[in-house]
């Protein structure tokens, strides 16, 4: 199984979950490391069996490579908040580019970024998506065991509540927390809950969820609901901009 | 057999226990109560009452009582079947596939159990122990288990017990029952392994009067509760609303967050994953909590026929409510209130279903 790993606008730390399960992933004869800049010297750029794309949509140059990726790949996972929701640089998607640029940099000229950052899925077609800043290295490992044994992946459509409630916590949310638990797509384990704060959604909103009623309990509660979202690192994924901001497509 | 002890008393039944059994209690952790292993006798929550209402949990110390507290916020269900349960692992070398069940002989004991809980017992019981298919993973823990049940003293604001099948005189599974009189306890020995629990420790046998007390003690817990739900013709009454546009009201307010069914103490549905290693050397079949919130239960070939929250709310309510009733001739829900205190979205199911039986 021939394997390729690449970063486009992002921090690397979901590449470095590969770090974490390397010698797991290493113990099956099948996989073959292609192209991984990070990690190796060698690189050669064919033909994937699956590409893992770390990162958002954010200049010219990405926008033109995420297209050989996807037409060199036959599996397209897109890994992280980055990737799968256009990550903490889509804030500037809500801004104003031109004012934002010339305050924040000193040389605008050399500034090459689009005015937006956007998810893989906005350019071409994904095959599936690994949610959280960072991903749970795990996953990595289930979905390479999946394509090797032809299994078919399961989509997870659970919110962090089932993880939260299996570990035995008590919901804060109840006790006073705010906590995008019922909206967020599960998979870390509920980690921020069992350490009593409430989850401000890394995994990336869960399709299908109910908004509208979440944003009315943080109402009666005196939380803004929409300023959690856009510091979730998921603001501008697709659920969100549909369902939330109403921006059409 | 009825016997009565102090505080003492109460202390040497514990401890004699533990000689056995692990022993499960309600113990403080975080400011709520909730059943855990390995509590010491010291850490039993005694004089605590709880203030329960929709989305909302307090504690607060009071007298110089005991038993004062309600049930706690997890269930039986958490230990008899846990989250996330290995069921069995298939290994492979030289060509030979080898199985290996994972079948739990733990000895469990639960100090401290109320009757809608042990209610709820015989309701999970009447799911996993029917003699078509037993299940041998949830027998084996039931069958090596001790039980204490206890009296409650007053009903908190969101248990409706009275109104579910759950009789003060009921005490499914229990070995031996506590009621609290003042500053005493008369202990109610019940089965075979109560009794020799009890007559080993040699105590006192209980008088006429206290056993009258003790009755007297029980039935002023009926004149505490806040709630009533009317369950004369329920069922049917439900039926005939099962298409009600109401529903669609309680599905805007529903996060689908299944905080109700894992909460709840009956809530039996499960899925099952085969998780593979990597080398394809091994598979280990695991069993976790599902709930019918979650888009993937009611998927069938990539096809939900439940698709909206509204009809999830629906399924949820009219199983405990009615659907239970076609399946295993009781309700499925024995009125311990927990799914009240726990919905972040206050959603009240006996609200609920008062409302929708009189639509
Ligand atoms: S704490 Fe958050 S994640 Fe956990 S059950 Fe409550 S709302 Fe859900
Ligand atoms: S609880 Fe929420 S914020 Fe925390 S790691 Fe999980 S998804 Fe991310
Ligand atoms: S449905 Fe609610 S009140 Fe009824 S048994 Fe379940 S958690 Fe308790
Ligand atoms: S209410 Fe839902 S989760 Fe609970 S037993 Fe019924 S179908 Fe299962
Ligand atoms: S009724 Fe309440 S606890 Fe149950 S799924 Fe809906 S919001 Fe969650």
């Amino acid at each position: 199984m021939r394997v390729g790993v690449f970063k486009f606008s992002s921090c690397d730390g979901c590449q470095l979950a590969f770090f974490d399960v390397l010698e797991e992933l290493l113990k099956s004869r099948e996989i073959q490391i292609e192209f991984f800049l990070e990690a190796q010297s060698i690189n050669r750029f064919d033909t994937f069996d699956v590409s893992f794309v770390e990162g958002s949509v954010s200049t010219e140059e990405e926008e033109e490579r995420i297209r050989q990726i996807r037409e060199s790949s036959r599996y397209l996972v897109s890994i992280g908040a980055c990737a799968v929701s256009g990550g903490i640089q889509s804030i500037r998607n809500f801004l104003d580019f031109e004012t934002l640029k010339n305050e924040v940099y000193n040389y605008v000229d050399l500034h090459n970024s689009l005015p937006t950052s956007r998810p893989i899925s906005d350019y071409v077609k994904v095959n599936y998506e690994v949610r959280g800043c960072p991903i749970n290295a795990f996953e990595l490992v289930e979905i390479v065991t999946s394509i090797i044994l032809n299994k078919s992946l399961t989509v997870n459509l659970n919110p962090v509540c089932v993880e939260c409630k299996a570990k035995g916590n008590i919901c804060i949310l109840v006790l006073g927390s705010p906590c995008l638990g019922p909206i967020t797509a599960s998979g870390c384990g509920a980690l921020c809950p069992s350490f009593k704060r409430g989850c401000y959604g890394c995994f990336g909103p869960l399709r299908g969820s109910n908004f509208e009623g979440l944003k009315q309990i943080f109402k009666e509660r005196g939380w803004d609901f929409q300023e959690s979202i856009l510091s979730s690192f998921n603001s501008y994924n697709k659920n969100f901009r549909d369902e939330v901001w109403k921006l059409g497509s | 057999m009825f016997y009565i002890i102090d505080v003492k008393g109460l202390e040497s039944i514990y401890g004699s226990l533990k000689e056995t059994f692990h022993v499960i209690s309600p113990t403080l952790k975080d400011g709520i109560l909730l059943y855990s292993e390995d509590v010491d006798f010291n850490s039993l929550p005694f004089g605590y009452t709880q203030m329960e209402g929709p989305s909302f949990y307090q504690l607060l110390q009071s007298s110089g009582r005991y038993f004062t507290y309600l049930r706690p916020s997890n269930t039986l269900k958490y230990f008899l079947r846990s989250p996330n349960m290995k069921l069995l692992t298939v290994k492979r070398s030289n060509g030979e596939l080898s199985f290996e069940y994972h079948i739990n002989h733990r000895k469990l004991a639960f100090f401290d159990v109320r009757r809608c809980d042990l209610k709820a017992l015989q309701t999970l019981d009447n799911v996993y122990l029917n003699d078509r298919f037993p299940d041998p993973y949830y027998r084996s823990l039931r069958e090596n288990m001790f039980l204490v049940g206890v009296d409650c003293q007053t009903a908190s604001d969101v248990c409706f017990c009275h109104c579910m099948g759950v009789y003060l005189e009921d005490s499914y599974g229990a070995d031996i029952f506590i009621t609290e009189l003042d500053g005493r306890f008369l202990v109610t020995a019940l089965s075979k392994k109560g009794v020799e629990l009890v007559e080993k420790l040699h105590i006192k046998k209980a008088s006429v009067e206290d056993i009258q007390k003790a009755k007297e003690k029980r039935e002023g817990l009926l004149s505490t509760f806040k709630k009533y739900l009317d369950t004369k013709d329920l069922k049917e009454n439900l039926y005939r609303n099962i298409e009600h546009p109401y529903w669609e009201e309680i599905g805007k307010r529903c996060l689908s967050c299944t905080n109700c069914t894992q909460v709840c103490p009956t809530c039996f549905c499960f899925d099952i994953k085969e998780v593979n290693s990597i080398e394809l050397d091994l598979s280990e079949r695991v069993v976790s909590w599902d709930s019918c919130f979650n888009q993937t239960f009611a998927t069938v070939h990539k096809f939900n026929i439940r698709d909206t929250i509204t009809s999830r709310y629906r399924q949820w309510l009219m199983h405990k409510m009615a659907y239970w009733q076609d399946q295993f001739g009781e309700f499925g829900c024995v009125g311990c209130g927990r799914c009240i205190t726990w919905c972040p979205a206050k959603i009240d199911i006996q609200v609920e279903t008062a409302k929708l039986r009189e639509l």
